[in-house]
């Protein structure tokens, strides 16, 4: 077990690195390939829980056709505008929070049910399946609702750039 | 040791090396003399005759050329992105050269014995697209872009009905596995997938050029419009590696379809029963006489069509080929319900 826990560790160490590093870049094409390389790193992250199959198509959906299209649209603008990002951290505004706080209070919850008996630790900590299993069986209704919490931010976004749209007509 | 017992960690580890050395060099050498191969064959299409002024028969060409590539000055644009555009063409070739290591090229050997072999093949396919994108944009050069991007629309395209035509095979096998694709089509009534699946394997096959960015599907590097696309500020050993991914991913495509359609290292029963002197030759031999044959198809190919135009490029896929692979898909699930 302890060649997986150091495995653990060395991937969700890079998780962190490259994540750190999406804020670092002040160029949105590194920014870009900060995320890149985070989303083969959850490929490698599936492996990891033994879900082979999620992982080759994690990296063939996400990062050889989603991402590229990413890209592709980045191309698009011109050079000057890619550079010089600086992350304005007064403009997040407080409620971008509210659906963060959702998920923390459920995995608290969660953490306070527990694991129930029926299930193996060993098992839980490290085969998806078995994660799959328990979080279908024991949480649906607190995975619809995350669901739901987590389509709200595109909802508002799109209404938000309605908006805008609106005032820029008028 | 007792048979069925494990060998050691530092022996496995060994023994994984050695057969990476052994497809490198092999598949290397093969890159190599692939490009004298495409010289002297377009030559004779073209009624030249081709490189043969270095060594007898031009056969020392390949040397010349890399004794060439290797000490040219390596020249990087003062507008480029200095770290995107060195790392760009080791991308490519090592994404290229990792499709490698899935494929069984014997029954006992194989680097990498994983389950979802097709699978990988097509995952690293989509990573190394990264690699001709991101040196179209760190080269500053609008020609270089418009190269990348062409390429960027272009594997997605054709990715697509290239996955959808293997998951006719795959599922006539019922496994990823690549050795379990050629043991069931080997068995089966028609004895290799290209019978029941032609339409999968002209899909594939089209696909294969372009996703290789071989003609007719050269878009990226049109050099009457681009230059050389993408390519077109590199120089030196840095193109060269570019053009030695191109040639290996070549060899890839080549392998995938002898495995998938053609029965890989196997000859099909009836042809094995007529002919029974054929189970004398070595499963790999066969195997590699069936990929020289779409190595030649590739290049016979870009001796005799003109290049498409990006919209015909890009309706082909979406309109003609994806429609095509789906149709392949449904007979297939047609002949599996039939139990044929």
């Amino acid at each position: 077990m302890i060649e997986r826990a150091i495995s653990l560790l060395i991937i969700s160490s890079l998780f962190f690195f490259f994540l750190l590093l999406t804020y670092y870049f002040r160029h949105f094409i590194y920014q870009f390939l900060s995320i890149l390389v985070l989303m083969v790193l959850q490929g490698v992250l599936f492996l990891y829980l033994n879900a082979e199959f999620l992982a080759a198509v994690q990296i063939i959906v996400y990062v050889g056709a989603i991402l590229i299209m990413f890209l592709f649209s980045l191309f698009l603008f011109p050079e000057e505008e890619l550079k010089g990002i600086k992350t304005d951290v007064s403009r997040i505004s407080y409620k971008t929070f509210i659906p963060i706080g959702l998920l923390v209070l459920l995995l608290v919850i969660s953490l306070y049910r527990a694991v129930p008996e029926n299930y193996s630790k060993q098992e839980f900590l490290s085969d998806i399946k078995v994660i799959g299993n328990f979080l279908f069986n024991e949480y649906w209704f607190l995975i619809y609702l995350l669901a739901f919490i987590l389509s709200l931010p595109m909802v508002a976004l799109y209404i938000f750039f309605r908006r805008e749209d609106a005032s820029r007509n008028n | 040791m007792a048979l069925g017992e494990s060998l050691p960690l530092h022996l496995e580890i060994l023994i994984v090396l050695i057969k990476i050395a052994i497809v490198l060099g092999v598949f290397l050498f093969h890159a190599a003399y692939t490009v004298y191969a495409e010289r002297k064959i377009l030559g004779r299409m073209q009624a030249r005759l081709g490189p043969r002024e270095v060594g007898p028969y031009g056969l020392l060409q390949p040397i010349a050329d890399l004794v060439k590539l290797l000490f040219k000055e390596d020249i990087v644009p003062a507008e480029a992105h200095k770290t995107l555009f060195k790392i760009a063409p080791l991308l490519v070739l090592t994404f290229a050269i990792v499709n490698l290591s899935v494929i069984p090229f014997h029954p006992s050997f194989i680097i990498a014995d994983v389950n979802l072999g097709v699978l990988l093949i097509l995952a690293f396919a989509g990573l190394g697209t990264y690699g001709i994108i991101l040196a179209g944009y760190s080269s500053g050069s609008k020609y270089s872009l418009l190269g990348g991007l062409r390429s960027a629309s272009q594997i997605l395209s054709y990715e697509i009905p290239l996955s959808l035509s293997l998951a006719g095979v795959i599922l006539y096998a019922e496994s990823f596995h690549l050795r379990d694709i050629v043991e069931v089509q080997v068995n089966s009534l028609f004895g290799i997938n290209v019978f029941p699946q032609i339409l999968g394997f002209i899909v594939f096959l089209i696909c294969a050029f372009a996703e290789t960015n071989r003609a007719p599907f050269d878009l990226p590097e049109a050099e009457s419009e681009l230059v050389a696309g993408y390519i077109t500020e590199y120089s030196g050993f840095r193109m060269g590696l570019f053009f030695l991914g191109e040639y290996i991913s070549m060899y890839v495509m080549a392998l995938l379809i002898s495995i998938c359609y053609f029965g890989g290292w196997a000859f099909p029963w009836w042809l094995a029963n007529a002919l029974p002197f054929l189970k004398a030759i070595p499963p790999t031999l066969v195997l590699a006489l069936k990929v020289y044959f779409f190595i030649f198809l590739f290049i016979w190919v870009r001796a005799t069509f003109p290049r498409y135009r990006f919209d015909q490029l890009m309706s082909m896929s979406w309109k003609i080929l994806i429609p095509l692979s789906l149709i392949n898909f449904l007979i297939v699930a047609l002949i599996k319900w039939l139990g044929v």
